[in-house]
């Protein structure tokens, strides 16, 4: 029989129509097998600290065969506003590293999703008291510690040997800032056309509330009012301005540390004494290995206070994957891997049973100098949703009086513009 | 249909769909143009002015009408003024500046010596360079400890400058390091313009016996009109908004000595994330600029033709 053009055309369409339906009828495979992709976006931390997060994104894979977590390392100076464009922009993020004192400020934004039905109530006390204060907001657990932080004054051995200088090394004995600013005049070195070849004192976070709030809460300062509602009397108190003025003073008057911060100062041998968080003790061993080092505590003013507080991991409320991206978090928080996280990164620990799993580490230098710090005299940041505004605006002072300005004139400029945001957020 | 005496068709002789059609083609081919024009420009201020009414937050995505809040708040704020003043002070020093001298460096490359090209190469290079690799490099120049400047500056017997550290010289250093980039940009312009100019008009003035200087004033510049009315515009709108030079080198410091209106649009929509506030402070920018080029349009309206 003949087949006209018509028919074939048909019989043709036909055809393709029903492979169609019988492509599109055919089971679809099961959920269990579908690839889930969760997007983490974490601080850049460099060697050897990455290796945490890249082994907790390894491990996840090969237990969670049906998730891929695509990890992006953002620099730590671009880092919350990268993360703050994302969660304005609703995508490009599942789950994220929070800074502690931020937690009350994503609260307020309400862009963490709720964590406590996910979290064992047994396993939550493991997690030091007040590290899981920081992480609970209205009564929520928005994030889950991974890392804590504390700060001692490294110094380089043989430099402060051949000064003649004997740093203290127990807690009680600690120097007062006058005599830091002392041994760094001594260790200061210039060369024959004026250019300092070694820098007496420089600081990790030189601009950041993190570093500096400590030396004016120890001479007596507050960082806000006790209710949170201003700072006004407190951040510009003459405590406050006196100390600040300090610092100021280390990189001007006396020119012992550099105005402009040098990458790896202290690794390089460009700097003698270098107050910096625990982390550091890894960083330097493994990229300065010939760098001879010891710690000596936090110098003081009235009395001692310490900086403290660092990563949590939050996941975004508006994730659509919330169980495997709660399932992340955890990975990254629980117990096991907290201990590996402080084996190589060598933050603070948050969980007590990290802490009893290394006994012979906190009784013994460098970190049983972190942990009396931590126990003894650390103040943490804040809490309040105001706080990325809040350290802009000091850190902006800061970075003025680094610069040159005056501590008083700059301290009045930033607490009238950050009680100006916290009357907003009152509202 | 007969054709006229010039042998085009006369206008009442053409059928209604020519004669539509005759009127829509240039709509026509300016239609994409205009049309992207108000899908990426209009659009956008539309949008900005209307969010500047709003008090929003962007990350929780929370929106409260405010009317003219935000305004009341900017006017009220002694940094907007600061911002303002530097602005205006930024864009009075560095346009004029990157004009004469990418006008002279543009008559200097103009001429027929060997070696001309490299020379107008040489001076382009800052052009195709990132703004913020630049920044970066001018960054190191100017650190007050060991930079380049200062060791430049010893070899002079000038005693070290703070440059960038210093709230009464960091908008000198921002505006060097901005004339530099961009003036090889606006001398390729003006090379363009220069080159335009009709060999006749020199010749008519050499024979009539005018001095190179004369020349310049009377017959160069004249006609360069046109050229200089688009650099000057163009450039004032750049510099409006330039911002990533204080971003990179001083974060609008010391002392807000470097904060520009531009500045403090980015720092309260991507610090801060109060896109309402901070499309007021655009929206206020923008009326400055419009304020701008429409009186540098009526200062320079072009008064020679050729």
């Amino acid at each position: 029989m003949g087949m006209t053009r018509r028919t074939f055309v048909k019989q043709a369409i036909g055809g393709f129509g029903a492979g169609l339906g019988a492509a599109t009828l055919r089971p679809r495979p099961l959920a269990a097998q579908e690839k889930i992709t969760l997007q983490y976006l974490s601080v850049a931390r460099g060697e050897p600290r990455r290796q945490a997060i890249l082994q907790v994104v390894e491990r996840f894979g090969k237990a969670n065969p049906n998730v891929k977590v695509e990890l992006s390392e953002v620099p730590f100076d671009q880092y919350f506003q990268k993360v703050s464009v994302a969660l304005a922009a609703g995508s490009g993020v599942d789950a994220f590293d929070v800074d502690s004192p931020l937690v009350a400020h994503y609260g307020h934004q309400d862009v963490l999703l709720p964590l406590d039905e996910y979290v064992d109530k047994k396993d939550w006390e493991d997690f030091l008291e007040q590290d899981r204060q920081i992480a609970i907001y209205n009564g929520k657990i928005l994030t889950l510690p991974w890392s804590s932080s504390s700060q001692a004054v490294f110094y380089n051995v043989d430099m402060l040997k051949e000064a003649g200088i004997t740093p203290p090394s127990s807690p009680d004995k600690r120097w007062t800032w006058a005599e830091l600013l002392d041994a760094a005049k001594k260790l200061t070195r210039k060369a024959p056309d004026g250019t300092t070849q070694v820098y007496g004192f420089v600081v990790e976070q030189v601009d950041r509330p993190y570093q500096i709030l400590p030396l004016l809460q120890s001479n007596g300062a507050q960082a806000i009012s006790p209710d949170g509602s201003k700072t006004t009397g407190f951040l510009n108190s003459p405590e406050a301005v006196e100390a600040l003025q300090f610092y100021g003073d280390l990189y001007n008057k006396h020119a012992v540390s550099p105005r402009k911060p040098i990458p790896d100062a202290f690794g390089r041998g460009q700097a003698a004494l270098f107050l910096a968080n625990s982390p550091h003790v890894n960083q330097i061993r493994r990229l300065f290995p010939q760098t001879k080092w010891a710690l000596t505590p936090h110098p003081f003013f009235k009395k001692p206070v310490t900086p403290t507080g660092a990563w949590h991991v939050g996941v975004f409320k508006k994730t659509k994957h919330p169980k495997e991206a709660a399932a992340l978090a955890l990975a990254y928080s629980n117990a096991s891997q907290a201990k590996d996280n402080f084996k190589i990164m060598n933050y603070t620990p948050v969980r007590k049973s990290t802490f009893e799993a290394f006994p012979e580490e906190f009784k013994q230098p460098p970190n049983s100098l972190f942990y009396h710090e931590i126990t003894n005299t650390a103040i943490r940041r804040p809490s309040t949703p105001a706080w990325r505004e809040y350290e802009d605006l000091l850190r902006t002072a800061i970075r003025n009086v680094i610069d040159g300005a005056d501590a008083r004139k700059e301290l009045d400029t930033a607490i009238s513009r950050i009680d100006a945001v916290l009357a907003r957020y009152k509202k | 249909m007969a054709a006229d005496r010039w042998g085009g068709l006369g206008e009442e002789r053409r059928s209604p769909p020519a004669r539509i059609s005759r009127v829509a083609a240039p709509y026509l081919f300016i239609g994409p143009a205009l049309l992207g024009l108000a899908l990426f420009k209009l659009y956008p201020i539309l949008v900005g002015l209307v969010a500047s009414l709003f008090d929003y937050e962007a990350i929780s995505g929370r929106r409260a009408w405010i009317g003219l809040g935000n305004y009341r708040e900017l006017f009220a704020d002694a940094l907007f003024w600061r911002a303002c003043w530097n602005t205006f002070l930024f864009n009075a020093v560095v346009t004029p500046l990157q004009v004469v001298l990418a006008l002279g460096l543009a008559v200097l490359v103009n001429r027929r010596l060997p070696g001309m090209t490299a020379f107008r190469s040489i001076f382009f290079v800052p052009a195709v360079i990132s703004l913020v690799v630049a920044s970066i490099i001018w960054d190191l120049i100017y650190n007050p400890d060991n930079g380049l400047a200062n060791s430049l500056l010893a070899v002079l017997g000038i005693p070290p400058q703070p440059f960038l550290v210093s709230a009464r010289q960091a908008m000198g250093a921002v505006i060097a390091m901005v004339t530099w980039k961009g003036v090889g940009y606006w001398m390729v312009i003006f090379l363009a313009g220069l080159q335009a100019i009709p060999g006749v008009f020199r010749e008519a003035a050499l024979i009539d016996g005018a001095s190179p200087w004369q020349f310049f004033w009377r017959v160069t510049l004249p006609l360069l009109v046109r050229t200089i009315v688009f650099v000057v515009v163009a450039d004032t709108a750049i510099n409006f908004l330039l911002f990533a030079p204080m971003y990179i080198m001083t974060q609008g410091g010391p002392s807000d000595s470097t904060t520009v209106l531009m500045f403090e649009v980015y720092r309260n929509a991507f610090v801060y994330f109060r896109l309402g506030y901070a499309s007021a402070v655009s929206t206020v920018l923008l009326a400055l600029m419009l304020i701008v080029v429409v009186l540098q349009f009526r200062v320079l309206r072009p008064r020679v033709e050729y």
